[in-house]
């Protein structure tokens, strides 16, 4: 989980270091909006990585879709 | 404000069309429709294209604005809910498209790089893509899916001795049920380019440029699915998870060039990570029209970042990918029917009060 972590970490302060120039210089809600989501990719990232079982969208989309299945 | 040309529209179009409806669902086509496969495309392009007429209708109403910046001006509230539900609808084609490209190049190319190395090194592509604008965007498609087109239309030449053309026939075996089937799998992917107008203004986007571009994505399409039956078979080619792929390891240029397939991966390829940068820039625009302090380009990074993460989360597997195109159509309806059915109904501009004559 701590190795994860700091990967995720490191990745996310590299994206940082890049981007902190021209996000410095942004409005206040472009620079929210990119921290937000940085911040959720590092979380789901860590999660998918420490997790045993992972809800996964893609199966509930498809049981949510299932009675259109028109092939079946 | 940047604009591309009508040229670049529509090579962007058939790009979107056409670059990841190549990668798994032909053979899901074949397997339902059998050598009828073919017909399917030009069945699906109808209803693709009736919808793009009514869309431009819509965005002959507003001369000056993109769809995204009408609804939002138009109908505050209810615009922007729709402007979000395009966005999330557009994140799902984008993280998707993400994890089939990302499995494809594992499965084919690189089988001891992990997936989260290879999504990385793929983003550090779009990224850099999208940030530069729409402007770069069109060119990279100039040069490279014409690159690909030009190899598409090159096949039938170099794969003559492979040909069983006898593979097409009995047509209608399987009954217009199948091929109905078959165009039910097709039309979710034919109709992604149906958010053209919504970034495009209608300097830009016009039906006959629009049309024009889901009928050559749709003829590149019937070319490699003809081709996948004639030089495959229809057997083989529904079993293969990249059938197209398959059919490119058959070519083989005389001695020297027996490994063609990696050239046409390579442009491909290329032309893949313009689909991609295309869908994270209509994220950024969507984003950018409901909140207009915010600035598109320095979205890029976060928005494909985040796309990344998602597509690992979304799909377990790449055959969760390919599942997902049996249920797929039935979400598409939403997107690709019923809101270009309702927006040209209900999306006008506002009736502009006459003014009062002085006496």
């Amino acid at each position: 989980m701590i190795g994860q972590l700091i990967l995720s970490l490191l990745v996310f302060a590299i994206i940082l270091m890049l981007e902190w120039r021209p996000l410095r210089k942004s409005t206040r809600s472009t620079r929210l909006i990119s921290f937000s989501l940085y911040a959720l990719s590092s979380a789901i990232w860590v999660w998918l990585q420490v997790s045993m079982h992972v809800p996964r969208p893609a199966v509930y989309l498809e049981m949510l879709l299932q009675p259109f299945d028109i092939l079946k | 404000m940047e604009q591309i040309s009508r040229r670049q529209m529509f090579l962007i179009g058939a790009g979107y069309t056409f670059d990841a409806t190549l990668i798994s669902l032909p053979a899901q086509i074949i397997g339902v429709a059998k050598q009828d496969a073919w017909m399917t495309y030009p069945l699906a392009s109808l209803l693709i294209l009736a919808m793009l007429w009514l869309l431009s209708k819509v965005s002959q109403r507003f001369p000056d604005q993109d769809l995204f910046e009408a609804l939002t001006h138009r109908y505050r509230l209810i615009g922007r809910l729709i402007v979000c539900s395009m966005i999330l609808f557009t994140f799902l084609i984008l993280q998707r498209d993400l994890r089939m490209f990302i499995d494809f190049s594992n499965i084919v190319l690189l089988q001891q790089t992990p997936l989260s190395v290879i999504g990385l090194l793929m983003i550090g592509v779009i990224i850099p893509i999208v940030a530069s604008g729409i402007e770069v965007l069109g060119r990279v498609a100039e040069i490279f899916f014409v690159m690909l087109a030009l190899v598409i239309l090159s096949l039938p030449l170099v794969l003559l001795k492979e040909l069983d053309l006898e593979s097409l026939l009995p047509i209608f075996d399987g009954g217009p049920g199948h091929v109905a089937k078959g165009a039910w799998l097709a039309f979710p992917y034919l109709g992604e380019m149906l958010i053209l107008p919504f970034v495009f203004k209608s300097k830009t986007f016009n039906f006959r440029t629009a049309a024009y571009a889901q009928l050559f994505g749709s003829f590149l399409l019937v070319i490699l699915i003809v081709y996948n039956i004639i030089v495959l078979g229809v057997h083989v080619s529904a079993r293969f998870m990249y059938p197209n792929h398959e059919l490119t390891r058959q070519i083989r240029l005389t001695d020297f060039l027996d490994r063609f397939d990696m050239i046409l991966v390579s442009i491909w390829a290329s032309a893949m990570f313009t689909k991609v940068a295309f869908s994270v820039f209509v994220i950024c625009r969507g984003i950018r029209r409901c909140l207009p302090t915010v600035s598109e380009k320095l979205l890029a990074s976060p928005v494909t970042v985040f796309a990344l993460v998602c597509s690992f989360w979304f799909f377990e597997n790449s055959l969760q990918v390919v599942n997902l195109n049996h249920t797929w159509p039935a979400l598409a309806l939403l997107f690709q029917v019923l809101f270009p059915v309702l927006l040209f109904f209900f999306l006008r501009p506002k009736k502009k009060t006459p003014a009062h004559e002085s006496p």
